[in-house]
């Protein structure tokens, strides 16, 4: 079995310090960090079709999310160190309001977002507006997830769109919102290029914001 | 390896005192010793004579000495095994663990878009027995199951014709019926395939066995296949309106088919079936639904578990008064069931049937399914260890931004804890309104369709020639009876 064998299987199992392993060994014996990007996201895809299908649950998707996690940050220096660009749909910056500490849905689209090959960066749950603005900066993203699930932290969505207006940055990112008490009206009236109810909806909406293939 | 059933963990219902009990057991002891239960067989109450009662031969009524009945209830084992045709689906009966649920008939089908009657065909017969084959929380069946009257069958074949598909398509265990004889080919198929089945033994209330029920008890005693003793009074009607003078009643009955069953075979596996129901008085008829019911099974599962050690079976949790799988249906079945299954009931007659035993779709026992599911879950109660506890994961996570649900401790154990159902609908609302706003019947069609799809019929040619051998030779028996 190879190192990206392991790497995969590390994923699948949910075994975060297996894959961080793995990354590391990657990196010192000089392979091709790339390929363990494609490693980690073919791991991904399974556990994705696993949780569609039904044969998979929420555990196993955030269990498989923290495996990749450890590893990618590791692989994704060395790519950088090497000059090489990572081969994914686009970068997604993704996190919670402020206020609002439910991660749930978020992590659920993160999941289903890098199993499909886009490159996410979640910045976590009760995120200010300004750092969103940063990430959207730092990460040059192509689009912004915002997640809600109060009506009292929704109007929190509407301040980062502001926020990335004066920033300059509004109209270099799309910007798709979703959470339990987020609807379609609200995302159009606080100036959202989409909404998302669904975990599964928010990876086709993704991909339509990047007139990729659904 | 036998089905494992549910396993309860914690101490069953029990709504009767020792006293209550007691005074039960010494009413149905008094109405055997001096009312006495009428037998319509020469035979048996030629056995009851041999063996210390007094029989009336004029009146065919025969009174029992309670030692005698005593000594024969204590000769019931408190288990025993079932072999099915596959035998990861034997059984333990057991007059305490495990619980199983068992399936029930209808007469006939409904047409599951308009809920109206109609007389099924053989085809939807077998496929039907192919659903509840592979349900996984099905354990057994009872002996006209699914349907009671088939298209272009003759009355007399009703019977022979239910079991020869249950033979071919239901490798679980069931029971052989009484009724016009048709234990003699249920036998046969039986020996056939080397199964066991159990035999019908089920008493007319108030205190009376017909000839039919008995020649059927004494087949299966002859061949060694365990029997179910059944009572079946409508309380006001065929038994006491009082509950516990039900008991005393049917407890009564009960024995008396227990002294036959034991003086043909002591140590005969007997299973104790509680087919009584309140009468409805407005119409007559046995009072499916009702609480009464789930009040009447729970002092008798208490008796027949905790003071005569028998399996018990609960014939009447399944029947409903609802025509069709509506709210009223829902909270009849589920709790009829839960309360027999919490009472220590060793098999609880949960699946399939719709209203009394006239209707039975087979979209109801895939609902049903899930029901047995998740009441079997409730059964196996909580489990509290170190693993359980947790507290070295509490004190790991600990308060917000903690998370439990990326811990490992999370994904090995939320599966032992959370019962799954397999067609109730479990999305949340944005997620159902985008599937199409399935209700569990919608879910539970398309079941019934993956399953008759996915079932494999894996019994062997020449048994299924023995088999088809039978029902012919059983054909050519009713003609030459006149029958047909």
């Amino acid at each position: 079995m190879s190192v990206f064998d392991d790497l995969k299987s590390a994923v699948i199992e949910y075994n975060q310090n297996k894959a961080a392993a793995s990354a590391q060994t990657i990196v010192d014996e000089g392979l091709d960090p790339l390929e363990g990007l494609d490693a980690i996201s073919e791991a991904m895809t399974y556990v994705g079709n696993g949780y569609s299908t039904g044969t998979l649950w929420l555990p196993d998707l955030v269990g498989a999310a923290g495996a990749s996690q450890a590893a990618m940050p590791i692989l994704e220096e060395e790519i950088r160190k090497r000059g090489q660009q990572s081969k994914s749909l686009g970068t997604i910056v993704l996190g919670t309001v402020a206020g609002d500490i439910h991660t749930i849905g978020k992590s659920m689209v993160g999941v289903l977002l890098v199993a499909q090959g886009f490159r996410v960066v979640d910045v976590g749950a009760d995120t200010p507006a300004s750092r969103f603005v940063e990430a959207v900066r730092e990460e040059t993203a192509d689009i912004l997830a915002l997640s809600a699930l109060l009506t009292t932290t929704a109007p929190q969505m509407g301040k980062v769109i502001d926020a990335l207006k004066e920033a300059g940055l509004r109209d270099r990112v799309k910007i798709m919102v979703g959470g339990g008490a987020i609807t379609q009206e609200f995302a159009d009236m606080i100036g959202a290029d989409g909404y998302g109810s669904t975990a599964p909806g928010a990876v086709e909406l993704a991909k339509k914001m990047l007139n990729l293939p659904v | 390896m036998p089905a494992r059933g549910f396993m309860r963990n914690f101490r069953p219902l029990e709504i009767l005192t020792e006293e209550q009990m007691e005074s039960i057991h010494r009413g149905s002891l008094d109405v055997l010793e001096h009312t006495g239960i009428r037998f319509e067989s020469e035979k048996a109450l030629k056995l009851f004579e041999k063996n210390g009662c007094k029989v009336d031969f004029e009146n065919k009524r025969v009174r029992f000495p309670p030692g005698l009945v005593e000594e024969c209830l204590r000769r019931c084992p408190t288990s025993f095994h079932l072999r099915a045709r596959n035998p990861k689906n034997d059984l333990n009966l057991s007059a305490n663990n495990p619980t199983y649920f068992c399936v029930f008939p209808g007469m006939r089908t409904v047409d599951i878009d308009t809920w109206e009657p109609r007389t099924p065909t053989i085809e939807e017969n077998h496929n039907a027995v192919k659903v509840l084959d592979s349900l996984e929380h099905v354990h057994l069946s009872v002996s006209y199951v699914p349907y009671c009257e088939l298209e272009g069958v003759a009355p007399a074949m009703l019977l022979p014709t239910s079991c020869w598909s249950r033979m071919k398509y239901f490798t679980k265990p069931f029971r052989v019926g009484q009724a016009e004889e048709s234990w003699l080919w249920g036998i046969q198929m039986a020996q056939v395939l080397d199964i066991d089945v159990f035999g019908s033994f089920e008493s007319a209330p108030p205190l009376t066995w017909y000839g039919d029920a008995i020649e059927c008890a004494w087949a299966h005693a002859e061949a060694g296949f365990p029997i179910e003793v059944g009572c079946g009074a409508v309380l006001g009607g065929t038994g006491p309106a009082t509950f516990a003078g039900g008991l005393v009643a049917s407890n009564a009955e009960m024995m008396s088919g227990i002294v036959l069953v034991q003086l043909l075979r002591p140590g005969l596996g007997t299973i104790a079936n509680c087919f009584v129901f309140p009468q409805n008085m407005r119409t007559g008829a046995p009072g499916f639904g009702q609480i009464g019911i789930s009040l009447f099974q729970a002092g008798y599962t208490q008796m027949w578990r905790a003071k005569y050690g028998l399996p018990t079976l609960l014939g009447a949790c399944g029947p409903m008064a609802s025509k069709l799988p509506d709210a009223q249906y829902g909270y009849e079945k589920a709790m009829a069931c839960t309360i027999g299954a919490l009472s220590g009931g060793s098999i609880i007659n949960a699946i399939g049937g719709l209203h009394g035993e006239l209707t039975y779709h087979p979209v109801v026992s895939v609902l049903d399914n899930d029901m047995a599911g998740m009441i079997g879950r409730f059964l196996e109660g909580l489990h509290v260890n170190e693993e359980t506890l947790a507290l070295d994961l509490i004190q790991q996570v600990g308060p917000i931004p903690g998370f439990f649900l990326g811990e490992s401790h999370t994904r090995e154990n939320w599966h032992k804890e959370q019962f799954v159902p397999q067609v109730f609908d479990q999305l949340t609302y944005t997620e159902w309104q985008a599937a199409g706003k399935k209700s569990a019947i919608d879910n539970a069609k398309e079941r019934v369709n993956e399953l008759i799809a996915n079932y494999e019929h894996d019994l062997p040619e020449d048994k299924e020639v023995e088999l088809d051998r039978i029902l012919e030779e059983a054909k050519h028996y009713y003609h030459k009876k006149g029958l047909m």
